[in-house]
């Protein structure tokens, strides 16, 4: 290998991924030791302060009386998500018997009576042969039939 | 009966089973340190990281009598850690009106001060420091878990593999992408 490795090549090293060609070039290649060299120095002073805030902010171990305190606030808490679940249960069950048919609202109704009312008399003024105005001269004249004999007779 | 006498009993029962378990505050004691650096680094919350290392070894305590001893008791809890903080980023996910600020990489990076270095040295190891933790941070939760078990922890493959339940190929390929992320973030700061 006459080139030096590229970053992937030395990420693949880093993440355990090493071949005998990747170990040779690494063991002669002082610039890509070099870089290997400087991750691996960062990541040292990566564990140190990962290890230094742990060891700065965990205040003290708790003993099995602290940690049983825990497991009963955990229990006491499942317990009362089961009892929650339990009531939106019933109360999902309890809807249909307490639901009623849907019936149209009072409004709509009195529209619609009023409509057909209002169709009946319209209906009831088209079948006249006269206006309602000349109503009174059509109950002068005789019935149709009448005026038929008449005319045969002359 | 009085009021809290459930919860007196039920603290009791609780005593009575923890002096089944044979020697388990030897075993907090022992291994609590370790728990709470991982979930530490992993949620970047004091008060949260206490929380779920104390979750965590109540739920080891639970679960004490299925403890096969096929794995270290130390990989046991660590499985259970990794759980534990699994669990903690999906709830968090959802329960966006919860989400606490959690603390900033730069004043994570200000923690260590190497006295042997000179300030000039310091200050380029915090900003590379400062860039490895920003860089962690936006990791997805599988990749920096593996990151932070490896070098954290240094942790050998095959036991992160155990811990995650995963096989160490996939060890491989999260460790891989989640150090080529960090070393990008790092390349532009050197």
């Amino acid at each position: 290998m006459n080139t030096h490795l590229t970053e992937e090549q030395i990420s693949q090293y880093i993440a355990g991924y090493t071949t005998g060609e990747l170990d040779r070039h690494i063991a002669r290649c002082a610039q890509c030791l070099s870089r290997l060299g400087s991750f691996e120095n960062i990541i040292g002073q990566f564990r140190g302060s990962a290890d230094d805030w742990a060891g700065r902010e965990c205040p003290r171990i708790p003993d099995m009386a602290t940690l049983s305190g825990t497991l009963h606030r955990s229990r006491t808490r499942s317990l009362r998500w089961i009892a929650a679940a339990a009531t939106l249960a019933a109360i999902v069950a309890a809807i249909p018997a307490f639901r009623k048919p849907v019936e149209p609202p009072v409004a709509e109704l009195e529209q619609s009576r009023s409509d057909a009312q209002l169709l009946e008399r319209v209906n009831a003024n088209l079948s006249q042969s006269a206006p309602a105005s000349l109503q009174p001269l059509m109950e002068m004249l005789p019935p149709r039939n009448d005026l038929k004999n008449e005319g045969e007779i002359r | 009966m009085q009021p809290n006498a459930t919860s007196e009993l039920l603290v009791t029962n609780i005593d009575k089973a923890a002096a089944a378990v044979p020697n388990f505050d030897a075993v907090v004691q022992q291994h609590w340190q370790r728990v709470f650096r991982f979930v530490l680094a992993s949620v970047r919350d004091v008060n949260e990281a206490e929380c779920l290392t104390q979750d965590c070894f109540c739920k080891a305590y639970k679960a004490w009598n299925r403890f096969r001893g096929d794995s270290s008791v130390e990989t046991w809890l660590m499985h259970i850690a990794v759980n534990v903080v699994r669990d903690f980023f999906r709830n968090r996910r959802l329960q966006f009106w919860r989400r606490a600020p959690v603390i900033d990489a730069s004043e994570i990076g200000c923690i260590l001060m190497d006295r042997k270095l000179s300030p000039e040295t310091n200050a380029v190891v915090q900003e590379q420091l400062r860039n490895v933790w920003a860089a962690t941070e936006i990791l997805p939760t599988k990749q920096r878990t593996v990151f932070l078990l490896r070098f954290v922890d240094e942790m050998e493959l095959s036991e992160i593999a155990q811990v995650m339940g995963i096989t160490e190929g996939s060890v491989k390929v999260h460790l891989f992408r989640a150090v080529h992320a960090v070393r990008k973030r790092f390349g532009r700061s050197q």
